[in-house]
């Protein structure tokens, strides 16, 4: 489960004020840890290829990072 | 139940509630409440709020109180508010259970000698160091914070080991040994005397003891031995720990009596009675008006003065040595290391007011705050500074000046904390690893809360830090997180005074989320 509710996204990882995180209001689940941590890269706008643990956690079969190989779902829910 | 006993449990009680209130904050300090009621508990404190209200940091009114609460009914402050007092009753009360007590000396010189060097160190400007080994609070509260506490929590560690239920262990924190050797000396030196003969330690050493029999000698209401009543059966003198009744002359030495109402409590007759004494002579004093020249409570009169005089030329050229030591040590050459809590304005007014009660150290919870030993000279002997091989400054804490009785941290918002500048960070690349093991690393960057340390891009794939020094406020959290041996390649030396770091405002963070707010 990746909360990324409030993701930081610059002056991390202590962050210096609020304004260094935006409110994303999402909650990833998986029971891939690989392919959760590739979502999560996308959702900050990093190109996942760039990611190298990403990279090599899927080289030891830990799981995929290749989002084109998993079922995503959104559940959207309403406010 | 007589008056009497009622004024002694009062008494008993009082002390309770400031013995637990103040050991409360040295024992448990992390915690808001007991820091608070430790807070208000030392503000009342005598040398304390002298401290603040003649330094005019705080409207503290506690001495005033004690001086007038002194004029009227004697040392009460001694018994029922000074910590070490209260502690040196506990100590008294388990070395003598069930033994008749006996009279202290009186060592008159060693009372003079004392308060000599006390007024020598106030006129020469080094009230910082006589206040702070001598002001009995604060001795209490290294005791508390230096020695008790570490003690208590490897008891439960202990008791958590072999298998206590509802405990769990906890890290041991003992200070650092200069300032440890202090807090054990004057351990030894209170409780044994205290052992040996009660309040003999308030009655020759304390000057907050000495200064308040000198008002309490004057004071309205005291305790007198009633002639009619008292049948002489000594009931009084086993249980009097100050040795301040004389029942042969049947006086009671009010500079000496602390005000514990004990002798109150196990009279049988109501021989002992708080008599109004102003502008009626006591009947000892007359009949020493009218002795001869020679009388012996003149030349020890003679004798007190002139080793007040002694004592004050000889104390003066200490401190002077003392002062120009300190001088040579703050120099900038140093590099100052003696890097003051946040609210210390600078060094030297710092050093001047704070009574080294570690009240501070006790709640600090990241631990950076240790005494100092002798590296700062002897007017940093133990009082608090920033040790960054220890830990580093929480950004979003200021408990360190919330709680400081003595007006010598003053009391910052959290906004003023983020920015006062206690020190600043240098970086040395040739000790980072970086630069010479050609490895990541940032972790001074990672740490800072301010964003002075920045890196920027080293070589092929690396980033070096850089320190933008407007913006450092000196709380360590580079320094201690520097990875680099056996020299840390970044170091923060310390700033007096105190200033103000820089901001730097950032528009706020705009999502990063490429087109459309699901991206997969």
């Amino acid at each position: 489960v990746l909360d990324a509710y409030h993701p930081m996204v610059r002056n991390g990882p202590r962050g210096k004020s609020a304004d260094d995180l935006v409110e994303m209001r999402t909650l990833l689940a998986s029971r891939d840890a690989v392919a959760l941590d590739t979502a999560a890269a996308r959702l900050l706008g990093l190109d996942p290829a760039r990611v190298t643990y990403l990279r090599l956690a899927a080289e030891m079969g830990l799981g995929l990072n290749d989002l084109t190989q998993v079922d995503v779902r959104r559940i959207a829910l309403s406010s | 139940m007589t008056g009497g006993r009622v004024l002694r449990r009062v008494r008993i009680a009082v002390a309770a509630i400031v013995l637990s209130g103040l050991l409360a904050g040295f024992l448990a300090g992390r915690h808001t409440v007991a820091a608070r009621s430790a807070h208000l508990l030392a503000s009342i404190q005598f040398v304390p709020s002298a401290v603040a209200l003649a330094t005019g940091s705080a409207l503290s009114l506690g001495a005033v109180a004690i001086v007038v609460l002194t004029l009227l009914a004697g040392r009460v402050y001694c018994s029922a508010l000074c910590p070490l007092g209260i502690l040196q009753d506990l100590v008294h009360r388990l070395a003598h259970r069930g033994r008749p007590r006996i009279p202290p000396p009186r060592p008159g010189w060693l009372r003079a000698v004392v308060i000599g060097l006390v007024v020598a160190a106030l006129a020469s400007g080094g009230a910082g160091i006589a206040l702070a080994l001598l002001d009995p609070y604060s001795i209490f509260g290294r005791i508390a914070g230096d020695l008790i506490r570490p003690a208590v929590s490897s008891a439960a560690n202990l008791l958590a080991a072999i298998g206590l239920p509802g405990l769990e262990r906890s890290g041991v924190s003992w200070t650092t040994a200069g300032a440890l050797l202090v807090s054990v000396a004057m351990l030894v030196l209170v409780t044994g005397f205290a052992a040996w003969r009660g309040r003999l330690y308030c009655n020759t050493i304390c000057p907050v003891g000495t200064l308040l029999g000198w008002l309490a000698a004057r004071s309205a209401f005291r305790l007198t031995l009633d002639r009619e009543t008292c049948r002489k059966c000594a009931a009084c003198l086993h249980v009097c720990k100050a040795g301040c009744i004389d029942l042969r002359r049947g006086t009671i030495d009010a500079a000496r009596c602390v005000a514990c109402f004990d002798c109150l409590g196990v009279c049988p007759d109501q021989g002992i009675r708080h008599r109004w004494t102003w502008r009626r002579r006591a009947p000892a004093e007359a009949s020493s008006a009218r002795r001869p020249v020679s009388d012996p409570a003149r030349r020890a009169f003679v004798t007190r003065a002139g080793a007040t005089l002694v004592s004050l030329a000889g104390g003066s050229v200490l401190l002077a040595l003392a002062s120009a030591r300190r001088g040579s040590h703050s120099s900038p050459a140093d590099g100052s290391r003696m890097i003051c809590p946040p609210g210390a304005g600078d060094l030297e007014r710092f050093l001047d007011r704070c009574t080294a009660c570690h009240l501070c150290i006790a709640v600090c919870p990241t631990h950076v705050l240790q005494p100092a030993g002798l590296d700062q000279g002897w007017a940093g002997l133990t009082k608090p500074r920033l040790d960054y091989r220890a830990s580093f400054c929480n950004f979003d804490c200021h408990a360190c000046s919330d709680v400081c009785p003595d007006g010598a941290l003053t009391p910052l918002t959290l906004a003023e904390k983020h920015r006062t500048r206690i020190g600043v960070a240098d970086f040395t690349p040739e000790h980072c690893i970086v630069q010479v093991q050609h490895t990541d690393c940032a972790a001074c960057s990672e740490h800072c809360p301010t964003k002075a340390v920045d890196t920027v891009p080293f070589g092929d794939d690396l980033r070096l830090p850089q320190v933008n020094s407007d913006l450092c406020i000196g709380c360590g959290a580079c320094e201690y997180a520097c990875p680099a041996k056996p020299e840390k390649a970044i170091r923060v030396t310390g700033r007096s005074p105190h200033g103000l770091a820089a901001e730097r405002r950032e528009l706020p963070a705009t999502d990063p989320r490429p087109a459309g707010d699901f991206p997969f």
